[in-house]
């Protein structure tokens, strides 16, 4: 990325129309954060992640996620929500014999589902507050759900906390934010399982 | 929690490893490719020329292509 990349979008009178970075370099994940942050204290768009760009097809394409993103961002913002599995005694114990293994294998088996069940009603949870207008999951593993939370500013911090407040035994909860709406600007990538 | 009420958004320390890797959750989720050009010239001569292409992810991320990659092998 060079000087003036692109950092959004914005719609005005039912047209998008690009916004791109004042001065200075974009090659930077922290600048080009501080570039979005700049740009949306000007005006509300929906915020590019780094080194994403739209092209024109792209525009017609993702047209109405980009317009809701924009129409959204005037009062909303992003909450970043990461659910760690912790694991429990049994799965960490040391022992060496065959049978320790075993009970070991078995336990981080039933410790995921146990994760995955625990994370899937916190999620569901969260999902039923007021003020929460949208959710989606990002990465993921077998140990980890991160999801993005699009709140209504006022409700955020209220959200931030009752989320929280919903860690579990086994589930770790780490709440972040407010961030632009990076991850509701466009689809998430095919690849998303 | 790194949630901050007070804040308009937040915009993490470079030193503050955690709110880094939230913020970098959210911008390389998906894996970004940074493409440019490095030339490297003396008094206005350029003596060497390279074209980068530079596949940016998260960990996460970067784990899902490489699962991928081995399944679309396989098969």
């Amino acid at each position: 990325m060079t000087a003036g990349a692109m950092i959004g979008v914005r719609a005005k009178g039912g047209m998008l129309s690009a916004v791109y970075a004042t001065g200075g370099s974009a090659a930077d994940p922290l600048l080009h954060h501080r570039a979005v942050v700049d740009a949306l204290r000007q005006e509300p768009m929906a915020p590019l992640r780094f080194g994403c760009t739209v092209s024109p097809e792209g525009f017609a394409r993702h047209a109405h996620c980009l317009h809701r993103a924009a129409q959204l961002s005037h009062d909303h913002v992003e909450i970043g929500l990461r659910l760690d599995r912790v694991p429990g005694e049994a799965h960490t114990g040391s022992a060496t014999d065959g049978r320790s293994y075993l009970r070991r294998a078995a336990a981080r088996a039933g410790g995921d589902t146990h994760f995955h069940r625990h994370a899937a009603d916190i999620e569901a949870a969260v999902r039923a507050m007021a003020g929460v207008a949208d959710m989606r999951r990002l990465a993921g593993s077998a140990e980890r759900m991160s999801l993005a939370i699009c709140a209504l500013r006022s409700r955020a911090a209220a959200i931030a906390i009752a989320a929280e407040a919903l860690a579990t035994d086994g589930v770790a909860v780490d709440v972040s934010g407010p961030w632009p709406l990076y991850s509701f600007s466009l689809p998430l990538a095919e690849v998303r399982q | 929690m790194s949630y901050r009420p007070e804040i308009d958004f937040a915009i993490p320390n470079p030193a503050d490893d955690q709110s880094l890797i939230h913020l970098l959750d959210r911008l390389l989720d998906q894996g970004v490719v940074v493409s440019g050009d490095l030339r490297i010239s003396v008094a206005g001569v350029d003596l060497l020329f390279v074209g980068l292409k530079l596949l940016l992810a998260s960990v996460d991320t970067a784990d899902r292509y490489r699962v991928a990659a081995h399944s679309s092998e396989a098969a």
